[in-house]
């Protein structure tokens, strides 16, 4: 990745658009920007790291995520003139020309951080500003910026391809975990304690999710429990049904086989239906005969009046001659009676009824007829007898009792009847039992009986069934239910078994993260070994005294003489620590395999002439681009020093110069300058 | 009510001997049926020949009467029934004819003492043929009168 072009508005000291073109020209991969101190060339160092990452990451510095409070410091935190109010319309924007491994052709990388939706033009806090980022690969726009400058130049590398000077005095003083922080920055360790933190997360939600799991899983048990005893209650049915079917089957055939006696006995059954009509018959005549019987009390109650009749008839007629000597008196009375009145009657006339006139003497002997019917009445009437008062009474009761007629014979002559087919049914039972056989009967009887058992047998068994039918039906719904329940559970039971693999993967990954990390380092030291010490020797002074550079399993860094001594750097000058500090840092930042800008911030305080010389002859050669900010002093010692060969890389200078009236710093490009001794002193 | 009504007795009494027949031939009785049984003769009682006390009374005096036969009641007497058993009964009237006619008497008292007295007499006759024969033919009796 190489470093194009730097575009900076309103970014600390500096107001409006600045730009610092990186321009390649063949042969040339140095740029210096130099200034005296406050001139904001520092700024420009801060610019680049700001707009990769947003914030300024040094080496050996933990990872994090940048925060609005990062921009606040890097824009206004360090702003010269406090009292210049922060403007809030800032952005950084950095043009890279990237050339994958994999790739043929180049990118194009277009990177900007700029403060968005000011929520104030005169923000007085971090909260009041955003932060927006974007990032563009040949044009369009990238939907995970962070990623993409990740997967270019991961944060853990840029710190040690743009530092600043203090960091190597820094690294120079740093031993064991500090030293080994640096290699697994390197390596991305922190990805990997990351990973592993996060698998140990993902571990314990995991299992926190395994335990409610497991938790249904008692649930499981009882519905388990429940389903066994619905299983069992639903066989008992089952069985209690097929049992009955069973009876019912053996039931029906019994039933079936009675019904087939039954119709082989149908000539018996015919004799019995025979016999059963006459019993009726038989009974139909005994009561005719009851009842005759009860005309027999009748009769009896009636046979006194009849016993005593002919002695009452007799009485009558001795009553019926008195009565009809009455009778005959009081007609005689009467005849006198109109013998006396006529006589009386004509005696009073003149003349008879045939006309002639009545003499005297015919008026005598009337008169004299008419004295005899008056005697003969008066003695007449005198003799009449007295009525008998019961006469009539007995001669209505004698009728009374003559015209009902008590038959006595017409009763026998009934009862005899009766009786004759009351023999008559007795004889025709007698000869049907007979002719049917009493076995017959018995076995009829039997067998009829039989079949109303078996009937009520079949019906008390089917109604069983159907009950139990309706139970069968019952525990279906039941275990329906739990079934439902269970498949519910079963689900959880499969994803407590997913969980249970899942978790088993994290932990076997965590595993693996944590076993590989600790071999990757000690390759990837070894990697750095290597490469510091290709470094150190071109950097030190004393190359035919100090052989190499060793990190040892404790991560201590050390420098090995010719004769193998191990050179504790408490025992080194500060400048050597510090070379085999920068040793160090370029060894790291070649053991990264990333390429881009090293750019150096103030890193020549404290090397001698021999280191000096060594360092800026081979910087162009550290990387394929290179940045350096120097201060004035550096730069005048940089011009003093360098060699020819330096110059021959140097691509373009850039002066940072701070206007007092206008509280602003600027970026003023140079010509290409030519070592001290050539340069015309101003 | 007339005073000779009146006079008529509101039990009739029979002998101790009559009464016993009169139970032995007697299905239905007007006294407690264990007394009854233990006085009458072991007979199934519902093959009696009569229905009751005043079926048996008014044949026995109806035959006590053809027959022309009575018996005083004397000795220790036994209450039969009540005289309006009888008077409710259908014989009662031709009885009381015949006998009020036949024999002159024109008390009612009278007629049933001598209507008591020839059933006195009938209940015997009828007894002694039931002793004989185990029934009693009442067809050949009324063959007597037809």
């Amino acid at each position: 990745m190489r470093l194009t072009k730097l575009e900076m508005k309103n970014f600390g000291p500096y107001k409006g658009v600045v730009e610092v073109s990186f321009d390649s020209v063949k042969g040339k991969n140095v740029w210096i920007i130099w200034g005296s101190n406050g001139a904001g060339k520092t700024h420009v160092f801060k610019a680049i790291k700001w707009c990769l990452y947003g914030w300024e990451p040094s080496p050996g510095e933990k990872i994090r995520r940048p925060t609005s409070k990062d921009a606040w410091d890097l824009v206004y935190g360090t702003n010269i003139d406090q009292g210049i109010p922060p403007d809030p319309y800032m952005h950084v924007c950095l043009w890279f020309e990237h050339q994958p491994e994999t790739a043929s052709s180049s990118k194009q990388l277009y990177v900007v951080r700029r403060l968005v939706r000011p929520a104030s033009s005169r923000p007085r806090n971090p909260s009041q500003i955003d932060v927006d980022f974007e990032v563009k690969i040949n044009g369009r726009i990238n939907d995970s910026p962070k990623e993409a400058i990740e997967a270019i130049l991961p944060v853990a590398a840029n710190q040690f391809f743009m530092f600043h000077g203090e960091e190597i005095r820094k690294m120079s003083l740093k031993h064991g975990e500090d030293v080994q922080q640096a290699i697994e920055l390197i390596l991305d360790a922190q990805t990997f304690r990351q990973g592993i933190a996060h698998l140990a997360t993902v571990g314990k939600q995991i299992s926190r999710e395994l335990d409610e799991e497991r938790a249904k899983a008692g649930d499981m048990a009882q519905y388990l429990d429940a389903k066994h005893q619905i299983e069992e209650k639903t066989e008992s049915i089952q069985k209690e049904i097929t049992q009955n079917q069973r009876e019912l089957e053996a039931k029906r055939e019994d039933l079936e086989n009675v019904d087939a006696k039954l119709r082989s006995h149908q000539g018996s059954e015919k004799l019995m239906g025979q016999l059963e009509i006459q019993r009726q018959q038989l009974n139909q005549v005994e009561e005719d005969r009851e009842n005759h019987l009860a005309k027999y009390d009748v009769l009896i109650s009636e046979l006194p009046s009849r016993l005593i009749l002919p002695e009452l008839q007799k009485v009558l007629e001795k009553k019926e001659v008195q009565h009809q000597r009455i009778e005959e008196q009081r007609q005689r009375i009467a005849e006198l009676r109109g013998m006396q009145m006529l006589a009386a009657r004509v005696l009073k006339l003149d003349t008879c009824i045939c006309g002639n006139k009545i003499t005297g003497v015919e008026k005598t002997h009337l008169e004299a007829e008419r004295r005899h019917y008056e005697d003969e009445l008066k003695q007449s009437e005198a003799g009449l007898e007295q009525e008998d008062p019961t006469y009539y009474q007995v001669r209505e009761t004698v009728a009374g009792l003559s015209a009902s007629k008590l038959d006595f014979a017409q009763y026998k002559k009934e009862l005899d009847r009766i009786n004759v087919r009351i023999d008559e049914f007795r004889n025709a039972i007698k000869k049907t039992e007979k002719d049917l056989g009493s076995s017959d009967q018995g076995l009829i009887r039997q067998l009829q009986a039989d079949r109303t058992g078996f009937q009520e047998e079949i019906a008390r068994r089917q109604e069983r069934v159907s009950s139990l039918r309706e139970m069968f039906k019952t525990q279906q719904d039941y275990m329906d239910r739990v079934e439902r329940n269970i498949l519910r559970v079963d689900r959880s039971s499969r994803v407590k078994q997913n969980l249970e693999r899942q978790f088993s993967l994290a932990q076997i990954a965590r595993s693996s993260f944590e076993s590989v990390l600790e071999p990757l380092t000690d390759i990837k030291r070894k990697v750095i070994e290597v490469e510091a010490t290709r470094i150190f020797r071109k950097l030190t002074n004393k190359p035919e005294e100090y052989d190499r550079i060793q990190v040892d399993e404790y991560y201590d860094v050390a420098v090995v003489n010719k004769e193998g001594n191990l050179l504790e750097r408490e025992k080194l000058s500060t400048g050597e620590r510090e070379i085999v500090a920068l040793s160090f840092i370029l060894g790291l930042m070649r053991a990264s395999e990333k390429e881009a800008p090293l750019v150096l911030d103030t890193f020549f305080a404290h090397l001698d002439d021999a280191h000096y010389t060594n360092i800026v002859s081979s910087l162009p050669d550290f990387a394929h681009q290179v940045v350096l900010i120097l201060t004035n002093v550096e730069y005048q010692n940089l011009r003093q020093r360098a060699s020819e060969g330096f110059f021959g890389h140097l691509a373009q200078v850039w002066q940072a110069t701070r206007d007092q009236e206008k509280k602003a710093s600027k970026l003023i490009g140079t010509e290409l300058l030519a070592p001290i001794s050539k340069v015309v002193p101003k | 009510m007339s005073s000779r009504e009146s006079a008529i007795p509101a039990i009739i009494h029979v002998s101790r001997e009559a009464f016993r027949m009169y139970s032995s031939l007697s299905r239905r009785t007007n006294r407690p049926e264990a007394s009854a049984e233990e006085e009458g003769e072991r007979v199934e009682r519902k093959q009696r020949p009569f229905k009751d006390y005043e079926q048996a009374f008014f044949l026995a005096a109806a035959l006590g009467i053809i027959d022309g036969s009575k018996m005083k009641i004397e000795g220790d007497k036994e209450q039969l029934l009540r005289t309006e058993f009888l008077k409710n009964d259908d014989n009662y009237k031709p009885m009381r004819q015949l006998i009020r006619s036949k024999y002159d008497v024109k008390d009612d008292r009278e007629v049933l003492e001598l209507m008591t007295e020839f059933a006195e007499h009938g209940i015997r006759e009828l007894h002694a043929t039931y002793q004989k024969t185990n029934s009693i033919d009442f067809f050949q009796i009324a063959e007597r009168v037809e």
